[in-house]
């Protein structure tokens, strides 16, 4: 990069163009540095211009080029003192790379108060969403639980009613047994009495008094126990008359508790439904999340791409002070130079056994490619 | 507990997005500065699942990093991951021939990072 400095060299007669340009660009120069370059024989100067017959003007010229034998490649310096230059690029270095390690250092706090800002959207809403996950399913669980209790317990008391209906049934028949039971024994004392009643005819006196004493109390026994027996006969017959119904409407129960369990499992289905379209829902949602947060880390990578391509702008202002120092004739070595770039930024290591030409990335950003 | 991942990179902030990326997938993450740090992470975690590694690094690059790596036969199973600005066909051969299992070239993307960590680490 010859960005300093500009070599002699012969110029073939096509080359008035550059001559001249290189010529004002060098003034140029000289007014940009702020010193007045000493006249120098080595110097390009422009020849005087023939405006009337260009043709032998450039004749001219060519005459004027090929007497100044200048030997090819020389250095002609551009300052009065070199080392000033070299100063001021070793400066401007430091300069320009305290700002990038500042932008560096800035970009990345930043950058990492973003990333951290992003990992705790994220957990909270995981968190959120699995909390949300686990109270649904806890009242879920706890309803079920609580729906399944009460409807088994409805039903065991509704079969114990049953049961129990059953056996007044049961025992009503029993009853009504024994009262015929009783209706039977109550004619015999009837009989009795009847009997008792002839007897004290057939003896008279004193003993068929008696016997006729005993046969009316027989006769009040046996017509009690009658009556008696009747009004047990007309209430056995009376629970027993109501007992079918009592089992009818039992037996209905049962069969509309079993229609509202039937309805009570259809509701939890539908509940466990729901819960799970909820759950995918919210795992979607935390899905969505990370995509969008990965989406967010990849776009804060840009800092890093940034500041490395930044600190590429040290190298090539390395090889611009060596190569000042050479045209310069300043003797540092490339330590010396390196040594203007370290306590700024790190050093990292030239790839310089790289294939020529081989600049280019051959692949595009976030492909990967697996050996 | 996940399995462990040795993220290196002199940038705090690319670790931190791998860090990030990878932890939310259910890994555990473990981070270097340079390849020298790298090196020794690998020595003393021995459960390190999979390396991630940018190349240019001071001190140690990746390159030299993935090769220190390789040369212990214990190491020789274990997959290390290139993610770097660079892409040059001659850094990704080189980074094959130390031994390196792929090459991402920044800015990642998230997701797919973590599927290929997934895949290589399954």
């Amino acid at each position: 990069m010859n960005f300093f400095w500009w070599k002699k060299e012969t110029l073939s007669p096509d080359c008035e163009d550059l001559q001249g340009r290189l010529s004002l660009e060098a003034q140029s120069q000289q007014t940009s540095n702020g010193k007045a370059m000493p006249p120098s024989e080595e110097s390009f100067s422009m020849p005087s211009k023939d405006t009337e017959n260009p043709g032998k003007q450039m004749k001219a010229d060519m005459e004027t080029i090929a007497m100044q034998e200048t030997p090819a490649a020389e250095k002609i310096p551009i300052c009065e003192d070199p080392s000033i230059l070299h100063n001021m690029l070793s400066d401007f270095r430091k300069h320009v790379n305290g700002q990038i390690q500042t932008a560096k250092e800035i970009s990345e706090k930043e950058i990492l108060c973003i990333g951290d800002c992003v990992n705790k959207i994220v957990n909270h809403a995981r968190e959120y969403i699995d909390q949300s996950k686990n109270t649904m399913d806890h009242s879920f669980s706890e309803q079920s639980t609580a729906m399944e209790d009460y409807l088994n317990y409805s039903r065991q008391t509704i079969e114990t009613q049953s049961n129990t209906v059953k056996n007044a049934l049961s025992l009503s028949n029993q009853i009504s047994e024994a009262g015929e039971a009783v209706d039977r024994l109550a004619g015999e004392a009837k009989l009795l009495a009847l009997n008792a009643t002839i007897e004290a005819a057939r003896l008279g006196g004193s003993s068929g008094k008696a016997f006729g004493v005993i046969s009316e109390e027989m006769n009040h026994l046996s017509n009690q126990i009658a009556t008696t027996n009747g009004m047990i006969g007309d209430t056995i017959k009376a629970v027993q008359e109501s007992l079918p119904s009592i089992m009818k409407q039992t037996t209905a129960q049962i069969e509309k508790l079993e229609t509202f369990m039937g309805v009570m499992d259809q509701l939890k289905k539908n509940m466990g439904d729901d819960l799970s379209t909820s759950n995918d829902a919210g795992n979607t949602h935390l899905e969505m999340i990370m995509s969008l947060a990965y989406a967010a880390l990849s776009h804060l990578q840009y800092q890093d791409p940034m500041i490395q391509n930044l600190q590429k702008i040290d190298y090539l202002m390395k090889d611009l002070h060596e190569e000042l120092n050479q045209g310069l004739n300043i003797n540092d070595t490339p330590d010396q130079i390196k040594q203007t770039q370290l306590g700024c930024l790190p050093e990292y290591q030239h790839h310089e056994d790289l294939d020529e030409g081989d600049t280019q990335n051959s692949q595009n950003s976030g492909e990967i490619v697996l050996f | 507990m996940g399995k462990q991942i040795l993220v290196v990179d002199d940038s705090a902030a690319i670790r931190q997005q791998v860090g990030l990326a990878l932890a939310q997938a259910g890994f555990e993450i473990i981070e270097a500065a340079d390849g020298n740090e790298g090196v020794s992470a690998v020595d003393q975690h021995p459960s390190i699942a999979m390396v991630i590694s940018d190349v240019n690094m001071p001190n140690m690059n990746g390159l030299e990093m993935v090769s220190a790596i390789k040369k212990k036969p214990a190491n020789k199973a274990l997959p290390i991951l290139m993610l770097t600005t660079e892409g040059q066909p001659s850094l990704i051969k080189q980074a094959k021939a130390a031994g390196a299992v792929g090459w991402i070239v920044k800015p990642f993307n998230a997701g797919q990072l973590v599927a290929t960590v997934q895949k290589l680490t399954a």
